[in-house]
């Protein structure tokens, strides 16, 4: 990448003032006091920090750390700063070094700063813990750390320990492993680099550290039961062995004990202040202790919006040393603090993806500059680098930041199309630099599909295809010829097929084909423009009566009329059962005369709900009526399933029939179309959900009712799953058959992990659903 | 209202991309249905999408929202006098009952992940919208469509090519002219 590529990047967002919402333009019309102004400017430094800029990080440092010292009498600046102080360290803690460096030199300027500042991280601090937000206290306490050189005897230190004897205090008492012991035991741990960082020379500290890497060893690591449930890949073609942070972290750091604590990695920022400072002693703080009290509610409360261990948490390895390492070896202190900072900034700034990606591509400028290769640089160019120098790529740490979030399970964080949204600004913000580290992860995840979770598998296909839909649908096809051979039930085959679909149902037929190779034509499904209704062909026998009962429903004439109609038919019908030609009349009319769009479909539903009914009236019938709706919607089924789903929410049609039409299909297409697996997934969450919502305003009776209702829905599921063979298949197709099923039911049973987990959901005796079940219900622990 | 509009906020480090719109924060400075419907804004599960292609179909439009959550409805604008799809839609999330306000958090999630990304090879807008109440999916523009598509210089295939009042005004010249003529 062109190095003004980078400055322009990184200068894309400076348009408002930060902080506001999107209506802060209307502020510049306001004229500002002198204060916003000096705030405002502050705030921009301090916010900005480390980024590229015409001045040296060193001025900046002095410039906002003498402005917050000047102004430390004023209480707008003042409160004003130290939220943004705060904003930085949670929001963007890559800085967090920085701005222990301002606050040090605000100290020497005035002790007064010094003082409000720790006075004002450590009541935050307790509040945090107060409030359980422990995603929160992790950041803080990493810039208590940092600030350690102004604190009091041994006032860090301390706090580190009072984290510690919690943690092991928790796990010690429980068999099983406690997520919020884990936590903050690896975040006390991931803070003591931070507290060598800017006291590189004091031996003292380094001794305490190594008291902390002691005391440490007494927390008895727990391993979760659930650890397969959570790999993205798994079997023996996996492509690296799965290794949990907590596994990773002690080790990692007395490595970095026996290298004297020499931290080659991170920004030196004791050089960067050292000359401001001088050799003038630091004005010291007291920072009183930290009270955590009642540990069993946090454990109890301790979720995944609070902290990142609620399961356990692994490393999701993208980029394997094939050649070059590209990334930092996964059981370094670096690459967890990497790994951890792009993490938070992904988790705590949400609400402006552009800003987070910019971070993110740009967080080298965050460490030592030797740690990474120029930004940009491809990969083919890496052979040219001198012998010794650093290969990883800034951009390959982000990526593989994001889809580890993206790939994280039993469930995600955010929204998928977060991830993907993030994904997409990156190419946006550096084409040249993202697109081919984009483009091997592809590659990776598609070399190893064969290995991919179910659930992996469709948010691959989920996100690939939005993707593309961003970027004009171009791809490089060809790379992929070869698998078109594949089995039917191949992963990759069933991937490439439906990764057109995918993208078909994001825009439209002729414009997916344009864009597909000659040999992947064939691969288009056929899409009618509008489906034929059979009832009013030629060839039909009920031409005429099919005709009167859509004049009957577009002119809303008599019921009598319309039930005289069904009659005529039910009797000249060759069908046995007569019903479920009448079924197949009303239902299939109803989607003809509503085929123009979903809207349409869900009005006319409504509209001929009492005809549709009167037809629907048992189990059997239903599962008339739901072949009915796939048959007209044959060629664009993933509209069918749709409207499956309308009727099933508008009451017409039960859960259980769109269950058994799912598995009465030859093609498995549960597991070889997204409309099927996402259809079943939908199904499912409707019945979880209106079970749940019935036992909100139910009396106890109808409550075990419907909870009942929904246990046997979700048990006839894994048995159904259980049941699928290929019979009458070639072997081949038999194996990946196999692959399906087994994945299926794991991916089913670890999304339903709160149902399935109840006793009496499951009653399949099948040895690999017991071996499923028995990891889901120890997945939260 | 005034705390939303006025209030120093400095407890992030950067703008958000979920807020009000610009035009409802401006309406809401000058009428009480401005504020209204800003205050309305904060609980709505209403998205507006705009500057769709006119053959964008709510399948597509339900294929790339139904990511975020359960959609409820969604309801296509239409052209005032030909009743085709104009460019703009309303997708309303759906709210089911144990699930603390769902809906708007998804419609907000709308606008902070997807607001800006494209749909159909079209740049797609969207905000939060204060509820759709019936004839607000009709345009508002003169000749039946969105007003944004009347004046519009530029040749936008998508949206019914050159904006209708340049086409409708190329017209009146033309016949002006020859009148003149005459």
């Amino acid at each position: 990448m062109h190095p003004d590529d980078r400055d322009n990047y990184s200068k894309k967002r400076k348009r408002n003032d930060h902080g506001g919402g999107r209506g802060q333009e209307d502020h510049s019309r306001k004229r500002l006091t002198t204060d916003e102004l000096t705030l405002q400017r502050l705030r921009r430094e301090i916010i900005e920090i480390g980024e590229p800029s015409r001045y040296k990080i060193s001025a900046t440092i002095l410039h906002a750390g003498y402005g917050f010292a000047t102004e430390i009498e004023n209480s707008v600046i003042r409160k004003g700063l130290l939220d943004t102080f705060l904003a930085v360290v949670v929001e963007q803690p890559h800085k967090t070094p920085l701005i222990s460096g301002i606050l040090e030199v605000a100290n020497s300027k005035s002790e007064s700063a010094g003082k409000f500042a720790i006075e004002f991280f450590h009541s935050t601090l307790q509040e945090s813990i107060l409030k359980g937000n422990w995603n929160k206290v992790k950041l803080i306490v990493r810039l208590i750390a940092c600030l350690s050189s102004i604190i009091e005897g041994k006032g860090t230190v301390t706090l580190l320990q009072t984290l510690l004897d919690k943690a092991i205090e928790v796990q010690q008492a429980s068999e099983s492993r406690i997520g919020f012991a884990e936590d903050l035991w690896i975040n006390a741990l991931l803070a003591i680099p931070y507290l060598i960082l800017n006291l590189p020379d004091i031996e003292d500290i380094k001794t305490s550290a190594s008291e902390l890497l002691v005391k440490a060893e007494s927390f008895p690591t727990r391993k979760s039961k659930a650890l397969d449930l959570v790999q993205p890949f798994f079997g023996e073609k996996r492509p690296y062995d799965i290794k949990e942070v907590v596994q990773i972290i002690l080790p990692a750091l007395k490595r970095l004990e026996s290298s004297e604590w020499k931290l080659t990695k991170m920004m030196d920022i004791r050089a960067l202040i050292q000359p401001v400072l001088a050799d003038k002693a630091p004005t010291k703080h007291t920072f009183p202790a930290i009270a955590i009290p009642e540990t069993e509610e946090y454990s109890r409360t301790y979720n995944n919006e609070n902290g990142l261990y609620k399961y356990p948490r692994i490393f999701y390895q993208n980029y394997l040393p094939v050649m070059y390492e590209t990334v930092p070896p996964v059981d370094t202190y670096e690459s967890l603090i990497m790994r951890d900072l792009a993490t938070d900034i992904m988790i705590n700034m949400d609400f402006n993806r552009k800003e987070v990606t910019r971070q993110l591509i740009t967080l080298d400028l965050f460490f030592n500059n030797q740690v990474f290769a120029e930004p940009g640089i491809s990969f083919d160019r890496l052979s040219t680098i001198p012998e010794g120098s650093s290969t990883w790529k800034i951009e390959d740490v982000a990526v593989e930041a994001i889809l580890s979030l993206m790939f994280q399970l039993p469930e995600m964080r955010y929204k998928s199309v977060y991830y993907d949204s993030l994904l997409i600004e990156a190419c946006i913000m550096a084409p040249q630099a993202i697109a081919p580290v984009f483009g091997r992860a592809i590659r990776f995840l598609y070399s190893n599909l064969e290995s991919a979770d179910v659930e992996v598998f469709h948010r691959i296909l989920d996100w690939f295809s939005h993707h593309l839909s961003n970027f004009g649908f171009t791809w490089k096809w060809q790379e992929w010829v070869k698998d078109i051979e594949l089995n039917e039930f191949h992963p990759r085959k069933v991937f490439m097929k439906q990764l057109i679909v995918k993208e078909v149902r994001l825009s439209y037929p002729q414009r997916v084909k344009d864009t597909l190779p000659d040999e992947f034509v064939s691969l288009l499904p056929d899409f009618q423009e509008e489906p034929i209704f059979k009832y009013l062909e030629a060839e039909s026998l009920f031409q005429n009566e099919v005709h009167g009962l859509i004049s009957c429903l577009r002119e809303k004439k008599s019921s009598e009329e319309f039930y005289n109609t069904l009659n005529q038919i039910s009797e000249k019908t060759e069908l046995e059962p007569a019903q479920k030609e009448v079924t197949d009349v009303v239902v299939s009319s109803v989607c003809y005369l509503g085929n123009r769009s979903l809207s349409h479909a869900n009005s006319w539903i409504g509209r001929a709900m009492e005809y549709l009914k009167s037809v629907c009236d048992d189990e059997v019938s239903m599962g008339y009526a739901v072949a009915s709706v796939m048959e007209y919607w044959k060629e664009q089924q993933f509209i069918g399933v749709l409207i499956l789903d309308q009727m099933l929410k508008q009451n017409v049609i039960s859960a259980l029939s769109i269950v058994n039409w799912l598995f009465e299909d030859e093609q498995r297409i549960i597991f070889t179309t997204n409309h099927g697996w996402e259809a079943l997934l939908r199904t499912l969450t409707h019945v979880k959900e209106s079970a749940n919502e019935l036992t909100i305003e139910a009396d106890t009776t109808s409550e075990n009712n419907s909870l009942d209702a929904r246990d046997k829905i979700f048990g006839l599921v894994i048995d159904k799953l259980v049941a699928i063979q290929g019979i009458d298949l070639d072997e081949e197709s038999n194996k990946w058959i196999e692959w399906w099923k087994r994945g299926g039911i794991k991916a089913i049973m670890r999304k339903f992990h709160d149902v399935f987990s109840q006793d009496g959901v499951v009653n399949s005796e099948d040895a690999y659903v017991l071996e499923i079940l028995s990891q889901v219900k120890a997945l939260g622990n | 209202m005034n705390e939303i509009e006025n209030a120093p906020n400095y407890i992030h480090s950067t703008e958000r991309l979920d807020g009000p719109s610009p035009y409802i924060l401006r309406s809401a400075r000058y009428s009480q249905k401005g504020r209204d419907e800003l205050t309305a804004t904060l609980t709505s599960s209403t998205l507006y999408v705009g500057n769709l292609s006119f053959y964008t179909t709510e399948e597509q439009i339900y294929d790339l929202f139904s990511k975020i959550g359960p959609i409820k409805t969604i309801i296509m604008g239409l052209d005032r006098f030909s009743k085709t799809p104009c460019g703009f839609c309303f997708v309303e999330y759906a709210n089911r009952g144990d699930h603390d306000n769902e809906g708007h958090s998804n419609a907000v999630a709308a606008v902070r992940y997807l607001n800006g990304t494209k749909l159909d090879d079209r740049i797609i807008t969207m905000d939060v919208d204060p509820g759709f109440k019936d004839g607000r999916q009709y345009g508002r523009g003169q000749s039946g469509g969105q007003a944004k598509d009347e004046f519009r210089d530029e040749y936008d295939p998508g949206r019914g090519g050159y904006g209708k009042r340049w086409a409708q005004a190329a017209k009146d010249d033309e016949a002006g002219m020859k009148e003149m003529q005459e």
